[in-house]
């Protein structure tokens, strides 16, 4: 066995020598990428297309049933598969989906008017049943529904006619509405469903909806395959691609070469280290778009160090920012002051208050070692060893953390890096027993519906799965609580605003950065929307030919 | 001249004759051992030839280039790489050298131990190293983080196992000849113990062996160990290891900063190459195998 291994030495000997030739080689060459200029759609497309390979840079997919999607993967699938009730548009706002209209006759309730001209994929009209069977069957904790907690304010759904549904709350609810949007408010048909049972979602039980395009195959491991629904109702958004396939590269190396060779047509969620690479690549091109996502690292307990919001500020101020958006997103991401990216406002009917409300935050800090070290002095924390999660492989969070790991030996903080495999680093935010051990968890995460008010209280609501630290300010409970049963919306973000700037002085997280949604298309392909958006939208019904490339 | 100088000329040209002798026609041989020992002191006195912290990052200085500053470049958190490459020689050297030794050691022992014993004891330590030879290195290293977790431990803990039958059933074939010599015979019938022939006799004389599989075994080790660690399964971040720098580069060569997998790379590879060089000289000097 030692022949083969001299071989192989001598040939990656000589691999090393060729790319050395490619390597820019000397002198100072590192360069500061250019600020990225954001789109949200690409121009539209023109014709007709066969087939469309498409990447799914984070794995494959473990479920595609739309009340357990919460997930990059499964998302950017169903979205094109299972049609919600209302929809999400490239800008982040929200038009009638499935839904026609709506009206609240008194503020406990919520009437839902539905389109009558549309049919899931085996011919069967959609009706107002299927709408409460798919609501209704979130409710129940054996389905496992990841939205469970939207359904906390409801008392009841019921079918008020062929094609209404009314929603009754016991306190008004301003956030019902709003995720409609995605999983929680996607269609599927009852019988099917029920038929299928705990397999509905999977490659053995299938799916049964009215989007764009229809569920053909799931080769687990391989592939995944969808075709164009022909009798889709939105003639609008009609698929001009015959067949989506998907594919499940997850690294970025591989994933940058099939883009470069036209094995894959296109991805979301290039990662930022290969962004170069792709920028000036004449196979495509790489979009930059508004985007949802945020990145920071959170403490994974209440015992973990970094639970104290005097060590996780002393942390935020040994990074410098700046270079963290320079040298690891290669430009493409900014510093804000929250860890919510404020996107998820900016096209509501009160962006203007939540703007003043984030104006009026503390700016994002520059680094200050000194400061940082009498904040860990006052802290006295009994653990200066701190573990940090990360995904295996994810260079982007490894970069993070080298450098944070670099400051944090500054105030007298040692942090070791873990690498998770993708299962176990998904599964950290379900299952709490995968964090012990852990002390903090470096995370990218997205707001996937167009108001702050969720993923605040997502970690600040004692009663809340994410609120690891167990964090529990009354002040800010309520005023979140208010906001949530204010129907105005300007009531709301007014509300919502004063808790936020409670929480951002005492919740015990580091915020990163905002990075923007990177799209790469190949040169044949357009139309889809650059924006953070394509996660709740049919963004696949978009694509289409330029007639240009036939890779 | 004096006489004194004139002696001392001679000593100094008597010296280098013989060291002429001893490395005519053994050119490969000595380019293999200069390599080694130059990877063995750069290990060994990292602290005094490092320029740079190996650790510490600059985020202004992220992919820099050759330069008087960062002769090799700057990685990508600003980390000086000939800094890390030097330092990286400590653990990319020891684990292999931990792997080695102990595999060494250990399949030494069984394998003298059944050759002297024989009957059930042989047949299952036999089955025993024909198990685990079974078993690529990789697949077990796998299992292993599965279980204890990565780290560079658990990865030589691992790769000890897994090397045992590689030196293990060599040194048994040859302790089984050396067993059947007149020698041994000799020995017992003047009322040696076994445990003394084995000690004093049996095993002395199957070092050479040993010494040959070990040195070709080694290079082998640190390749095995640096490519645990590029699937992330060895040394962990920021450790600056070989294998981990060759990973933590990789997603710079399409973005044409190579340099970091490029250097770390080629330094895994020529040790490789060396060591099996060496191994090679060390069997034809010592056994005076010429395969």
């Amino acid at each position: 066995m030692h022949a083969p291994r001299t071989a192989l030495a001598v040939t990656v000997l000589s691999t090393l020598l060729t790319l050395s030739a490619c390597s820019s080689g000397g002198g100072s060459t590192s360069s500061s990428p250019q600020k990225p200029k954001l789109t949200t759609t690409t121009p539209a497309a023109s014709g007709a297309l066969d087939e469309v390979t498409w990447n799914l840079p984070l794995g494959e997919p473990t479920t595609l049933d739309p009340a357990k999607v919460g997930d990059y993967s499964p998302s950017t699938v169903v979205s094109n598969l299972c049609d919600p009730l209302l929809r999400l548009k490239a800008d982040y706002s929200v038009a009638p989906g499935l839904a026609t209209s709506w009206k609240r006759p008194d503020p406990k309730t919520l009437v839902l008017e539905l389109r009558d001209d549309v049919t899931f994929w085996n011919g069967h009209p959609m009706t107002a049943k299927d709408v409460v069977a798919g609501l209704e069957r979130q409710r129940n904790p054996a389905t496992q529904s990841v939205n469970t907690q939207v359904l906390s304010t409801v008392s009841t759904i019921t079918a008020t006619g062929d094609h209404q549904v009314t929603v009754r709350f016991k306190t008004p609810d301003e956030l019902f509405l709003k995720y409609l949007v995605n999983g929680f408010g996607a269609v599927s048909e009852a019988a099917y469903v029920k038929k299928a049972g705990a397999a509905y979602g999977t490659a053995k039980g299938g799916l049964m909806c009215t989007g764009p395009f229809e569920l053909k195959s799931w080769k687990s491991g391989e592939s995944l395959t969808a075709v164009r629904n022909d009798a889709y109702w939105d003639t609008a958004l009609r698929p001009k691609a015959a067949e989506l396939t998907f594919k499940f590269i997850t690294d970025a190396s591989t994933l940058t070469s099939a883009l470069l060779s036209g094995q894959i047509d296109g991805s979301y969620e290039i990662p930022s280290t290969v962004a170069k690479a792709l920028r000036s690549s004449d196979a495509g091109t790489l979009y930059y778009g508004p985007s949802a996502q945020t990145v920071f690292v959170s403490p994974t307990g209440p015992d973990s160090p970094l639970a104290d919001p005097r060590i996780t500020q002393a942390l935020s101020l040994v990074l410098d920012r700046d270079a963290l958006v320079r040298n690891v997103f290669d430009g493409a991401a900014r510093k804000e002051k929250t860890f919510i990216p404020s996107l998820v406002w900016k096209t509501g009917e009160a962006s203007d208050v939540y703007d003043k409300g984030y104006d009026a935050l503390p700016a994002v800090p520059d680094a200050d070692v000194a400061r940082a070290k009498k904040l860990v002095a006052q802290a006295a924390p009994k653990k200066r060893t701190v573990t940090v999660a990360m995904g295996a492989g994810d260079q982007q969070s490894l970069q993070i953390l080298t450098f944070l790991q670099a400051g944090a030996k500054k105030i007298g903080l040692s942090i070791v890096i873990k690498q998770l495999q993708p299962t176990q680093m998904s599964g950290l935010f379900y299952d709490a027993s995968l964090r012990e051990g852990l002390d903090a968890t470096m995370a990218l995460g997205y707001v996937e519906i167009p108001d702050p008010l969720s993923y605040a209280e997502m970690f600040t609501s004692p009663a809340s799965p994410m609120n690891w630290t167990r964090y529990d300010n009354a002040e800010v409970t309520s005023l979140l609580t208010q906001a949530r049963a204010a129907l105005d919306p300007e009531k709301s973000a007014e509300l919502f605003t004063r808790a936020q700037a409670l929480y951002t002085e005492d919740l015990a997280i580091v915020p990163i950065a905002v990075p923007y949604e990177r799209m790469f298309l190949n040169k044949r392909l357009s139309g889809a929307p650059a924006s953070f958006a394509y996660i709740n939208m049919p963004w696949a019904a978009q694509l289409g030919g330029t007639g240009e490339g036939t890779s | 001249m004096t006489t004194y100088q004139i002696a001392a000329l001679g000593r100094g040209g008597a010296r280098w004759s013989r060291l002429r002798r001893l490395t005519r026609g053994r050119g490969v041989l000595v380019v293999a051992c200069a390599v080694v020992a130059v990877a063995v002191l750069a290990a060994l006195f990292a602290p005094l030839l490092a320029p740079y912290d190996p650790d510490a990052v600059d985020p202004a200085a992220v992919y820099q280039g050759s330069s008087a500053a960062h002769w090799l470049g700057t990685d990508d958190t600003g980390r000086d790489i000939l800094s890390r490459l030097l330092y990286g020689a400590r653990p990319s050297l020891l684990a292999p050298a931990a792997v080695t030794l102990t595999a060494g050691l250990g399949g030494t022992v069984l394998a003298v131990s059944a050759a002297w014993l024989g009957g059930w004891y042989d047949r299952l330590v036999s089955a025993l190293l024909d198990i685990v030879f079974g078993f690529p290195g990789l697949v077990l290293a796998v299992v292993a983080a599965a279980v204890f977790g990565a780290g560079l431990q658990v990865a030589v803990v691992t790769l000890s196992l897994a090397y045992l039958p590689y030196i293990g059933r060599v040194v048994r074939s040859a302790a089984l000849r050396e067993r059947n010599l007149p020698y041994v015979s000799a020995l017992r019938m003047l009322g040696m113990s076994g445990r003394r022939i084995c000690l004093r006799h049996l095993t002395p004389n199957l070092l050479p062996l040993v010494l040959v599989q070990v040195a070709t075994s080694f290079g082998y080790a640190l390749l095995d160990v640096a490519a645990f660690s590029f699937i992330g399964l060895g040394a962990q971040p920021p450790t600056a290891e070989w294998g981990l720098m060759v990973a933590n580069g990789s997603t710079g060569i399409l973005a044409g900063r190579a340099e970091q997998s490029l250097y770390a790379g080629a330094v895994i590879v020529v040790f490789v190459i060396a060591c099996s060089l060496l191994g090679g000289g060390l069997s034809r000097q010592l056994l005076g195998d010429d395969r």
